[in-house]
């Protein structure tokens, strides 16, 4: 189970600021939570793509260098969601 | 004339004399304003051998063409001086109202030079400056001398020391408008050295603006840049600077402990969440700012703004502290006091690991949130111990045998990036020109933000590159003077544009980093004149030999040697980081080569 | 040796350059200022498919990689990085961009996106569009007050931070020029949607 941990203003998106989600990757995990949060996935993503000012940490390491969204998860490894800015705007 | 007002007031405490000169218009084309002017004009005031703190240093007040018009962000000035924690050249920049009155009452530069005989004030207006008694004043916390000397929003400001200017504390910022700090390196012990407590100034006339109808589209685009990026209209208004904790502790980059760790388990503690959870009673802006990033925090105790990440780092994570109230309580006293708080912090962490190891004598321990307040006070009084700790950590390493348990660079505290997570700002505090400081460059956007790309912050190639034009950039960003969280949304682009429609005189955007470049240049022959070397381009060993112990930054140690030589070769410097002569012809500096010969 | 997230961001660009037809088959050029040196694409390889020998690296100030590169391009990109900030240059073939270049003096965009982020592209001509010292200082000064540039028939040159920045600004335009001529081809008047519209020629 890979541990999402959610900052800043996506905190007010979710009722708790930690879920553990069992997911291959990260786009798994997000496939798992997004749907059913409607502000969280505007505010994360944009048309299936991550919004830009998002950042995505796998164990504190970004997912644009290593497979993006498809960047693998392990059993107990933390994934942070952050932007220190939220919510869309294009 | 646009832009710079055209006049410098010139005032020395020795002989009480007060005289205004023209300023020399292709020295300010030059160097434009701001941290240019006044390191150009230091360059000529202060040479090596002064002490700091002798009355043959001077303190110099410089506006930029941009403050005061009313350009977002334009409130911003500099105060240039030698420092007394450094020795090099020294400058440091606020926000607030004060810079923006001083030129409206007509000056872009405000000298002050000499020593008076006794605690003096100086009232500056249109007309003149007026010297007066401040006996009465000597001793009061900074608050009180702002309201007694009548601090009132837009219209009459004040710029004064704490009780640590006044004991000529190493770490002491000159404060204003109440809570606004020039904060780095010490410029309140110079003041206090002057017997100087404080400047009022009242203004009544304006900037001219050359090419208005360019200036008002400006304005607007600016304006929609600012709304465009969720930095600055979203995250800095929301949770402010102090937003930054618990990214940059996510990243492995926290320095915790007096850099032992990287990471901080009592990171959530004190993040910028937790701030807007429980202690945020509003957010707060300085003069023309649309961004409001300031932090009106209260807790059982204190009310006041702040306090920022880095302070809340320095206090936090360094010290081994996650009782945010206790963090508050301090950015508060810095604040009455007029003490710089990286410092502050960050000393205050350096004897508690000599505490630690049994080599200083002292209750302090990591985590001891209880006494923070307290060493504080100490030492901006200089009192027991704090009589050690008022003049930064490393003249107490050095005092007790361990100069390498000092976080600092060139004797400045570093702040709140850790080299072993973070290669690039590694570099970065070790070539900066006032020591380990990271508003002279900031690596952050590219190496963590993204902002515009993300670079990866484990690369060494290449890097030093990045480093240079960000150092290059925020110099010219430090002559207009605005503030770097404008720049967050606003690129280089139009604030070259700005600055030709504000002054008539065309800046292309490469030419406005190349004053940046220039003003890097002098600032870095300031520092060779004064007897540094390349054994000055460093960092402390623990980052250098001591790897990350835990997180994501595990095994890493900072790889200065290779970023450090090729960003020599591309500054065009020798392998002794002294400016070729073909670099400082190109900047137009070839004059002062010949002091370093 | 090139590190290798160096080489993956030319990999990448290059790749997005020619797929989105902004390049011939072996037309355009990227390159990199890394502290002194400059890692440029290598005269004949193919934007589209680089390799890792397709990169060369050399000196800023001459050419110390013991491989004759294209001279045209190389001075170029050295006079650019020596002259402005850039860290990065994009030179790539634009199709409508270039087709826009051989009528007028500058590009003022009409789309939303362009209009923010570039207002206003210059177009500048040389007599021999490759190559002379003349052109490449005049390249660079108008790089340094504009982010990208056209060189009338020829293609534009975009400077940035990343190589992933020129090739937003290079990108942008050509999709600003496209729109344009699609605004062309519906031949309706245009209604002005811009505040403060008629600032973006002057800027």
């Amino acid at each position: 189970m890979a541990c999402l941990k959610f900052f800043g203003r996506f905190r007010s998106y979710v009722a708790t600021r930690e879920v553990s989600v069992a997911a291959a990757t990260v786009r798994q995990a997000l496939d798992q939570l997004l749907p059913g949060n409607r502000d969280l996935q505007a505010s994360m993503m944009d048309n299936g793509t991550l919004r830009a000012y998002v950042r995505i940490l796998v164990n504190g390491h970004d997912i644009e260098l290593a497979q993006g969204l498809d960047t693998p998860l392990g059993p107990d490894d933390e994934v942070a969601i952050f932007s220190p800015v939220a919510g869309g705007q294009d | 004339m646009g832009g710079w007002m055209g006049k410098v007031l010139d005032i020395n405490l020795s002989t009480g004399s007060v005289a205004t000169r023209p300023l020399d218009m292709e020295m300010a084309h030059t160097f434009v304003g701001g941290r240019g002017l006044g390191a150009r004009l230091l360059w000529d005031e202060v040479g090596p051998g002064v002490d700091p703190l002798a009355p043959e240093n001077v303190l110099i007040f410089t506006a930029g063409p941009l403050t005061a018009t009313g350009y977002q962000t334009s409130n911003r000035f500099s105060v240039s001086t030698k420092s007394p924690l450094t020795g090099t050249v020294l400058d440091a920049n606020s926000g607030g109202y004060w810079g923006m009155q001083m030129k409206k009452a007509g000056y872009d530069v405000v000298i002050v030079r000499g020593k008076a005989e006794s605690p003096v004030y100086v009232e500056i207006k249109p007309d003149g400056a007026i010297v007066h008694p401040a006996q009465h004043l000597w001793g009061q916390l900074v608050s009180a001398t702002s309201r007694a000397l009548g601090q009132d929003k837009n219209r009459r400001n004040v710029l004064c020391i704490g009780p640590a200017g006044e004991n000529l504390s190493r770490i002491a910022a000159i404060m204003n408008d109440g809570e606004r700090a020039l904060a780095r390196g010490g410029p309140g012990a110079v003041m206090g050295s002057k017997n100087l407590k404080a400047m009022v100034v009242e203004g009544n006339s304006k900037p001219e603006i050359v090419d208005k109808e360019r200036y008002k589209f400006l304005l607007y685009e600016t304006r929609k840049l600012l709304r465009a990026s969720p930095l600055t209209s979203q995250a800095l208004p929301e949770f402010g600077s102090v937003v930054m904790m618990n990214v940059v502790n996510n990243i492995g980059a926290l320095p915790t402990r007096n850099h032992r760790q990287t990471q901080f388990e009592g990171a959530e503690a004190i993040s910028g969440e937790a701030l807007a959870e429980k202690y945020l009673v509003k957010s707060a802006a300085c003069w023309a700012c649309p961004i409001g990033c300031t932090r009106v925090t209260r807790t059982d105790k204190v009310e006041g703004e702040g306090p920022e990440f880095e302070t809340t780092w320095a206090f936090g994570a360094q010290c081994g502290v996650d009782d945010l109230a206790a963090i508050i309580e301090a950015n508060h006293l810095c604040n009455e006091l007029g003490l710089d708080t990286i410092s502050a912090g960050s000393t205050i962490a350096c004897a508690m690991e000599l505490a630690e190891l049994g080599l200083l004598d002292s209750d302090l321990r990591f985590g001891r949130a209880d006494l923070l307040a307290g060493t504080v006070e100490a030492m901006a009084r200089r009192r027991d111990l704090g009589a050690e700790l008022a003049d930064g950590s490393r003249r107490l390493a050095e005092k007790y045998g361990r100069p390498d348990l000092s976080m600092s660079v060139k004797g400045m505290e570093m702040p709140a990036y850790d080299p072993r997570g973070m290669q690039g700002q590694g570099l970065l505090f070790a070539t900066s020109n006032r020591g380990g400081c990271h508003m002279r460059g900031n690596m952050l956007g590219l190496e963590v933000l993204g902002l515009p790309k993300l670079i990866d912050r484990f690369q060494v190639q290449g890097k030093s590159s990045y480093v240079i034009l960000h150092q290059n950039a925020s110099a010219s960003i430090d002559t207009l003077v605005v503030c770097k969280f404008a720049n967050m949304g606003v690129a280089d682009e139009y604030f070259a544009r700005v600055l030709s429609a504000v002054t008539g005189v065309s800046y292309p955007a490469g030419e406005l980093v190349k004053v940046g470049e220039r003003v890097w240049n002098l600032e870095r022959m300031y520092n060779l004149r004064e007897g540094f070397t390349r054994a000055d381009d460093t960092l402390p060993p623990r980052l250098l030999n001591e790897p990350a112990p835990a997180g994501p930054s595990k095994g890493w140690v900072c790889q200065l040697e290779p970023m450090l030589q090729e960003y020599y070769r591309a500054r065009g410097w020798d392998g002794n980081g002294v400016p070729r002569p073909k670099k400082l012809a190109e900047l137009g500096l070839t004059d002062l080569a010949e002091a370093i010969r | 040796m090139i590190d290798e997230r160096i080489y993956q961001q030319f990999v990448e660009i290059g790749r997005d350059l020619y797929e989105q037809n902004m390049v011939s088959s072996h037309g355009g050029n990227l390159s990199m200022r890394l502290g002194d040196r400059v890692v440029i694409k290598r005269r004949g390889a193919q934007l589209g498919r680089l390799k890792p020998h397709d990169l060369i690296e050399t000196g800023l100030d001459k050419n110390d990689s013991g491989v004759t590169l294209a001279s045209t391009e190389l001075l170029a990109h050295r006079t650019i990085y020596l002259q402005t900030p850039a860290l990065a240059i994009c030179h790539c073939h634009p199709r409508t961009a270039i087709a826009f270049s051989l009528s007028r003096d500058e590009i003022i965009p009409i789309d939303n996106e362009a209009s923010y982020l570039l207002k206003k592209v210059p177009v500048i001509w040389e007599e021999f569009a490759s190559g002379t010292p003349e052109m490449a200082n005049n390249l660079a000064k108008a790089l340094q007050t504009y982010k990208i540039v056209m060189l009338r028939g020829h293609g534009s040159f975009a400077i940035g931070q990343t190589l992933d920045e020129a090739f937003f600004w290079s990108s942008t335009l050509e999709e600003a020029c496209q729109i344009m001529v699609i605004a062309k081809t519906i031949n309706e008047p245009f209604i002005e949607y811009r505040a403060m519209s008629d600032a973006y020629a002057k800027w």
